[in-house]
């Protein structure tokens, strides 16, 4: 499925995907600013980012669907914007939506998007049969996927992605709105097919998904990446710092106030609050307690709940963009 | 050669679609029974259908030269294989009338005579007892053509004048040459268009007229229902994963119109033989120009609902516009009334509108025509649609990004 010359070129590249400072506007907003990412042949690369931070334009760009307005992308060592279908023959893209033709069973959904990729006869069938097997679907391979449950559609969508045996896999968000079981079987896919030497980039809102999958993970806001590392690389940002999150009955007024007051009561703290949430990070969680709720109750705010976060992905999240990651 | 699989893969959706199959298929014939029963008194049929003598009572109130020459000259002269002439005054009408000596009572008013002189058609009173729409109808169709004709007099007359008073005035000699027939001058002043029909030449039955209107209706509604898809493939992402393969915008456009290209031939084939099976309606003699006409047709609304369509965010939006559209176009092109019925404003409308121009392909295959009668308009309805094509790839490739 990937031509002689492609496999050359192949052959001498060790990073597969290399992104240079990218700029993407719509209209006067600029979604992506200055975005470099270079990620190597046979690595699993996690994007997190809340909505908004510009991940599926990035996705959009590398997969060749939009045109960056600056910089440069290649894949395999070709130039996705000079020769896109080129390009996109290492590519596998699994969009967020379930992009499958309802009233057509798994079989011919499979078929159809196999030969989109330029295979046919005895390989298309082999390799149809192959991904059935791989999805777990082989007994309901002549189902039409509209009777199926949202985690076999799922599997289905990303089974007609990777027929070409691609060297890229881009998965956006493969996960949304699914049960545990599919859900477990679709990682543990992902897992071997990164195993077997398929280089993937993964996208989730899922913390636990990355940490699984991934061997580097890239967090995106506003357009940027801000941070990028192993897993023990990025938590190093947060070092053994709790988060703390407050949740008070009133939106807070004043908030500029309120936060300088707070780093007068804990000078060593950092302090963040969203509408009625006030999140602090802090090596004794316990101590801020103390402190904190006793000013808060001086400022007339009533408390509904207290949350606590040991150190992970989620709280350095939280740390660097001031949000969780499902906002 | 990826253009086939998006063909196929259509044609493999289409049938799975019920509920668009039925529409696509069984409706147009449905429909072309119930209309064409319904209107089959407004068309001349196949089969030479006599008219039943009938007797009119006239009250000439004008008494003109005008009005005494369309009573006597063309009512009663030219038309006598038809009617019968009494002359009444306006109260013996009742009486005639409900003694049944008379079906249809025609006043010609005071003013027939200077109405017909300043160009205008007169008005005049018919009254008729029961049905009497045919009846009816020749004296109005005999009335528009005296008028017309006294018209075109009129003017051939005026230029005439105006011609060899100039002539006159600077001196040349008037010779025979002059009255050439063939000169531009005669011809602008000819008074009525005239065709001639040759014997063979076919009439327009009520069942070939609405076989072919619906026919192009539902040609029509098979390119909203299958643009509708496209776009549905637009929103569902479906076609931004379809542009991350080997498929080009292009090739998409090409398996897109390939498929609308068969569904219609399909389409056609079961109204054409059901059409010819169930109801012998006869349409014509020339298969290639048949399918010439339903190649240009569907090119040239593939590439205005494919080009709407590039356009279109929302398929339920495009769906509503689509079917309103059709219906609008389907009324003006004549596909619910014939176009020779309709003011002249929504003639002169019906004319840029593709159905139209098919349902007039169509007719003239049903009166003996050829590929070469239709040509032209084929080749004109052929020229838009890929021009529309081009237009809307243009726009896909754009919107798709880098392919």
């Amino acid at each position: 499925m990937v031509n002689d010359k492609i496999r050359y070129y192949l052959e001498e590249v060790t990073e597969l995907l290399n992104i240079d400072q990218l700029y993407k506007s719509y209209g006067q907003q600029e979604v992506v600013k200055g975005l470099s990412l270079h990620i190597k042949k046979g690595e699993s690369y996690g994007l997190l980012g809340p909505n908004g931070a510009g991940k599926s334009t990035t996705i959009s760009m590398i997969s060749g669907l939009l045109k960056p307005v600056q910089g440069s992308i290649t894949v395999g060592g070709i130039n996705m914007i000079d020769s896109p279908k080129k390009a996109q023959q290492l590519l596998g893209v699994v969009p967020q939506e379930i992009a499958l033709y309802m009233p057509m069973t798994a079989k011919e959904n499979l078929m159809f998007w196999g030969r989109m990729y330029g295979l046919s006869g005895e390989l298309l069938k082999q390799r149809v049969q192959e991904v059935l097997d791989i999805i777990g679907l082989t007994d309901r391979a002549n189902d039409k996927v509209g009777t199926f449950s949202g985690g076999m559609k799922r599997r289905v969508n990303i089974g007609a992605a990777i027929l070409h045996n691609p060297k890229l896999l881009i998965m956006d968000e493969p996960t949304v709105g699914i049960d545990p079981q599919s859900r477990n079987h679709i990682l543990e896919t992902v897992k071997a097919l990164n195993e077997q030497g398929m280089t993937i980039i993964y996208t989730s809102h899922y913390m636990e998904e990355v940490e699984f999958l991934c061997h580097r993970i890239g967090i995106m806001d506003q357009g940027q990446l801000i941070a990028e590392g192993t897993i023990e690389q990025l938590q190093q940002v947060v070092g053994n710092k709790t988060s703390l999150t407050i949740t008070l009955q009133e939106p807070i007024q004043h908030t500029d106030e309120i936060i300088q007051s707070l780093k007068q009561i804990c000078p060593d703290e950092s302090f963040s609050i969203q509408e009625q949430k006030l999140t602090a990070m802090s090596a004794d969680a316990q101590r801020i307690i103390v402190t904190v709720l006793p000013f808060l109750a001086e400022q007339g705010l009533s408390v509904t709940a207290i949350d606590l976060v040991q150190p992970n992905l989620e709280n350095v999240f939280l740390h660097l963009t001031g949000r969780s990651l499902r906002d | 050669m990826l253009s086939i699989w998006i063909v196929q893969k259509d044609l493999l959706l289409l049938i799975r679609n019920k509920k668009a199959l039925l529409t696509l298929l069984l409706m147009p014939l449905i429909l072309i029974a119930i209309l064409g029963s319904a209107f089959s008194n407004m068309f001349a049929s196949n089969e030479d259908e006599t008219v039943a003598m009938f007797h009119i009572g006239v009250v000439n109130e004008d008494g003109s030269v005008h009005s005494n020459r369309f009573v006597e000259d063309v009512l009663q002269n030219q038309l006598s294989n038809f009617m019968t002439i009494e002359k009444l005054s306006r109260s013996e009408i009742n009486e005639a009338m409900n003694s049944e000596r008379i079906s249809v009572a025609l006043l010609l008013p005071k003013g027939f005579g200077d109405k017909l002189i300043n160009n205008n058609l007169p008005e005049v009173e018919l009254i008729s007892a029961g049905d009497s729409s045919i009846q009816t109808s020749i004296i109005e169709s005999a009335l528009i053509q005296y008028q017309q004709v006294n018209a075109g007099i009129t003017a051939t007359v005026a230029i005439l004048t105006n011609h060899y008073t100039k002539l006159a005035e600077s001196g040349e000699v008037i010779n025979g040459e002059m009255y050439d027939t063939n000169s531009e001058m005669m011809t602008l002043a000819k008074p009525i268009h005239e065709v001639t029909v040759s014997g063979t030449e076919k009439t327009i039955g009520s069942f070939q007229y609405y076989a072919v209107a619906m026919g192009v209706m539902f040609l029509t509604m098979t390119v909203v229902t299958l643009v509708g898809t496209m776009i549905e493939e637009k929103n569902d992402t479906v076609y931004a994963r379809q542009l991350t393969t080997r498929l080009v915008a292009g090739q998409y456009i090409i398996g897109k119109f390939v498929g609308l290209l068969i569904i219609s031939f399909v389409q056609l084939s079961l109204i054409v033989g059901g059409t010819s099976l169930l109801y012998g309606v006869d349409w014509g003699d020339s298969i290639a120009a048949i399918i010439l006409t339903m190649f240009s047709f569907t090119l040239s609304t593939t590439g205005l609902g494919v080009l709407v369509g590039s356009f279109m965010k929302n398929e339920e939006s495009f769906g509503s516009i689509g079917m309103i559209g059709t219906q609008i176009m389907s009324a003006l092109g004549g596909s619910f009334v014939p176009i020779y019925m309709f003011p002249d404003w929504m003639v002169v409308i019906s004319k840029v509108l593709p159905n139209a121009l098919a349902l007039q392909m169509f007719m003239d295959i049903m009166t003996g025509e050829g590929v070469a009668t239709i040509a032209s308009e084929a080749i004109i309805a052929i020229g838009v649609g890929l021009l529309l094509l081009a237009l809307a790839w243009m726009r896909l490739a754009r919107k798709g990004g880098i392919v």
